[in-house]
């Protein structure tokens, strides 16, 4: 396999070497890249920069008025740099003038205003605030000296900040947060397009018929493909790397001002690993999704929203506040990202590098696994000329999941803060229940063949009651889990059974909260969405998906995977029963379980017995459960 | 040669459409075995199960004594596949194409053979021209030699002169009939009826995945009582969609 690998490895570098796009992408865009973002951040320092960053430096002068002025004060700011003091009344409504800030002096109390949406303004009131806070001290040391006190007196303590970091340090910081974000873009630009061309381009031109008609083994066609991906990426970022070191050199004032001058040729270099990482699993991304394209048209439409998503971990490098910590170590993408800064800024720990770079080769290795049976499987390699038969209704049951997102965010949430509890119920039959009923009649499709509205046998029932009774502990087990990175807000359940409650007996408590959602949620994700998916994915697939959109409705970042992961055993118990009651059933008991332990146990926390043991008896119900028909 | 015993291959979705139901039949060496149908048959699928490039349900077909399930590459290395989908790489050179082939299908001296068919082919002319650049029937020819370049004892052709003029078909004809008179046992699939009546010793008609009628092309006017295959071909296709 290794000859054949070889082989195709060669033939296919030399197909893209001669592909004037791809050659293209992998010179022109870093070496243009390094000059614009060197010109450009250059630029942005100098001119839109906020003014902490312009501040020690020698600025504009910012014009100052100030009104009830003692002399002193006056010529304090006349004496400070870049304060110039004007002259005149104060503006005392609308509008100041954006290089102007005001000082009023009443009272002992100096009034400064300023406008903070404009730098130039913000920038003179901090001056004017440090001037005048100078000029205050000044004076009670005067007056202390005038009455024969020591200095300290009235200030104990001052506090005196020194910045310790080395210049090169802070040099190599600055340019660890521009060059991540320069990397992943050029990855990202070089591995789409030759992922494009080598997998999705070979599908729509026949190539990869012809390829699979020789005795070659699958592997080695994905072998061959992903190193040639993976060295168009590798080589466009050293490409990359070289331009800004060049840049640095060719141009080291401009590129002092975009603070890129703390790049330097040792830090680079480190990079290098951390790049040939990246490129891996940016590689095995981009191929994943060209294996996943039947067309270029398909595949141009994913990459736009993957290249986006992808591309929100090069933000992170620029916030200080952002370090490896073990849970960045090991989030793909973003550790490569911090890690890099870290390399160039020179401090990068041992123990937080060794494992992103772990890390980032396992992700690599598990999505070139994945990319791998993705490209053995016969309907995506062959796409759509073998056709696993997809019906247009998938597509339509995400617009109606999204339509119902819409709805629930604009109108559910107004209807919600006039009364939240009719406000709910509103939402729950209208907006919910109402357009699974009106988008199946759109779509002409059957409501109780789509829904899978049928009886379910009388033991998936029982295995629906007893998975409903232990449901609020897996959601327990995923809240715990996610906690430390997403927190659910304190009392947040309280509050709102609170809300709902009122004055309202428990009853209707129990039918607001338990047994609309569970009848009216379920109809439109494991009903209509899940129902109009059905023959267009695999089944885990679809509860995925369907899983995932039911995250999301609940509005609330804490909220998404823990319902997530309630959608997905909901999806599974009605793909496996055949059933949505089994899944209302279940929703019905987890939310009526919900309510009743607010009502009579506010306090109680089951523990990770209760939770882990309550998990699995919930999952095994659902697997236990068997088709009706 | 091959023998295709029960093939069965459903797609996807709810339910599965049966594209290829209980399909057996047999071609020998130097026979050309027809298949004809209308689109949507099964013919495609018949021979992609055949060229391994896709995996049957049930049943299942040895070709040039192998079998299709337990031994695919060793299929794959027997014959050669040609079909409407199997493209050339544009950026590759005539030459450049058939030679890879050549090395991939562990041909000795591969250049020297590349060569020949260079020639045999009369694409000598064209052989440093890249594929993107030649004509379709230069392109057609260009395959051609790829896909008998490791001289393989069966071929696959799949609606081999769909979109070609009256003269590149002419030679893939031509080219058929040499291979025939060469021992190669060649399936054919089709819906040109004059092709399938020239070259086909034996034809199979599908329909819906089903073989409805099979036997040389004399054979089955006699059994429809029709004077034309064409007339045979449309008469077995109504009888079955009634």
């Amino acid at each position: 396999m290794r000859g054949a690998t070889a082989l195709l490895f060669r033939s296919e570098l030399k197909q893209q070497l001669r592909g004037s796009t791809g050659m293209a992408l992998m010179l022109a865009v870093p070496l243009l890249l390094a000059p614009a973002m060197v010109v450009g951040g250059a630029f942005y320092k100098q001119t839109i920069a906020p003014p902490d960053a312009a501040e020690g430096h020698e600025g504009t002068s910012r014009s100052v008025r100030a009104v009830a002025m003692p002399p002193s004060l006056a010529a304090a700011l006349v004496d400070s740099d870049g304060l110039e003091l004007a002259e005149g009344t104060l503006p005392t409504e609308g509008p100041l003038d954006p290089v102007l800030a005001t000082v009023t002096l009443k009272d002992g109390v100096a009034e400064v205003r300023y406008r903070p949406d404009v730098s130039s303004s913000r920038d003179a009131a901090k001056r004017l605030r440090r001037v005048i806070k100078r000029y205050s001290r000044r004076q009670v040391r005067d007056q202390l000296e005038a009455a024969g006190l020591p200095r300290r007196t009235a200030e104990l303590l001052e506090i005196e900040t020194i910045d310790r970091a080395t210049e090169a340090a802070r040099a190599g910081g600055q340019a660890g947060a521009l060059v991540p974000a320069v990397l992943l873009l050029v990855l990202l630009v070089n591995c789409l397009y030759a992922s494009a061309d080598l997998v999705t381009g070979e599908k729509e031109r026949g190539t990869i018929e012809t390829l699979l008609s020789t005795p070659l083994d699958r592997r080695a066609i994905v072998a061959s493909k992903f190193a040639v991906v993976l060295l168009f990426g590798v080589g466009s970022a050293l490409i990359a790397l070289a331009a800004l070191y060049v840049s640095t050199l060719v141009a080291p004032v401009l590129a002092a001002k975009a603070g890129l001058a703390g790049l330097t040729a040792g830090g680079l270099l480190a990079l290098v690993g951390v790049s040939t990482l990246l490129s891996a699993q940016i590689a095995a991304i981009t191929l994943l999704l060209a294996a996943w394209s039947p067309s270029y048209r398909a595949f141009s439409m994913l990459s736009m929203p993957v290249m986006l998503v992808l591309m929100i971990p090069a933000g992170l490098p620029a916030l200080p506040e952002v370090e490896l910590s073990l849970f960045l170590a090991i989030t793909p993408i973003a550790n490569a990202c911090v890690a890099s800064r870290d390399l160039l800024a020179g401090t990068a720990q041992g123990g937080a590098i060794t494992l992103a770079l772990l890390s980032s080769a396992a992700y690599a290795a598990i999505l070139l696994g994945f990319a791998w049976r993705l490209l053995g499987r016969e309907d995506v390699l062959l796409g759509s000329m073998t056709a696993r038969r997809r019906t247009n209704r998938a597509r339509e049951a995400m617009i109606v999941g999204l339509i119902g997102l819409v709805l629930v965010w604009f109108f559910g949430q107004l209807v919600q803060s006039i009364d939240l509890a009719w406000g709910l119920a509103g939402t729950q039959i209208l907006l919910i229940a109402g357009l699974a009923v009106a988008s199946l009649a759109v779509l002409h499709q059957p409501l109780a063949e789509t829904c899978s509205l049928r009886r379910p046998s009388s033991t998936n029932l029982l295995l629906a009651v007893v998975a409903g009774l232990c449901l609020p502990m897996l959601g327990g087990v995923v809240a715990q889990l996610q906690a430390p990175f997403v927190a659910m807000p304190e009392d947040f359940a309280r509050e709102f059974a609170e809300q709902i409650r009122g004055e309202r007996s428990l009853g209707l408590t129990l039918l607001l909260v338990a047994v609309l959602p569970a009848f009216c949620e379920e109809l439109l994700f494991r009903g209509a969405i899940l129902g109009l998916t059905r023959g267009a994915w695999r089944n885990g697939v679809r509860v995925l998906v369907v899983a995932l959109l039911f995250g999301l409705f609940h509005l609330m970042a804490a909220r998404i995977i823990p319902t997530a992961a309630l959608g997905l055993l909901l999806g599974f118990a009605t793909v496996r029963s055949r059933s949505l009651w089994t899944s209302i059933t279940m929703h019905g008991i987890n939310n009526g379980l919900g309510v009743l332990t607010l009502y009579l146990m506010p306090d109680w926390q089951p523990g990770w017995l209760l939770l882990i043991g309550g998990s699995a008896v919930c999952v095994a119900a659902v697997a236990a459960m068997q088709e009706a028909e | 040669m091959i023998e295709v015993d029960s093939l069965v291959k459903a797609f996807g979705g709810d339910p599965p459409k049966l594209a290829v139901d209980s399909l057996s039949f047999r071609a020998e060496p130097g026979q050309v075995y027809g298949l004809l149908g209308p689109n949507g048959a099964g013919k495609t699928t018949t021979l992609r199960m055949l060229a391994t490039l896709l995996t049957p349900d049930s049943g299942t077909a040895r070709v040039a004594g192998h079998d299709i399930r337990s031994s695919p590459e060793a299929v794959r290395a027997s014959i050669g596949y040609l079909s409407g989908n199997t493209g050339l790489y544009g950026r590759l050179t005539a030459r450049e194409m058939i030679l890879y082939f050549a090395r991939l299908q562990g041909v000795p001296e591969p250049e020297r053979r590349t060569d020949r068919l260079l020639y045999r082919f009369g694409i000598d002319d064209y052989r440093n021209q890249r594929c993107d650049a030649l004509s379709t029937g230069m392109g057609q020819k260009v395959s051609i030699a790829r896909a008998i370049v490791h001289d393989p004892p069966v071929l696959i052709l799949d609606e081999p002169t769909a979109g070609l003029d009256v003269l590149v078909s002419q030679t893939l004809l031509e080219f058929v009939e040499e291979a025939k008179d060469h021992g190669t046992c060649l399936i054919y699939s089709t819906h040109i009826m004059s092709e399938a009546e020239r070259l086909c010793d034996r034809v199979g008609i599908l329909h819906e995945g089903r073989l409805l009628a099979e036997g040389t092309p004399e054979e089955l006017k006699e059994q429809s009582a029709e004077r034309y295959l064409e007339s045979a071909f449309i008469h077995f296709v109504r009888a079955a969609s009634r």
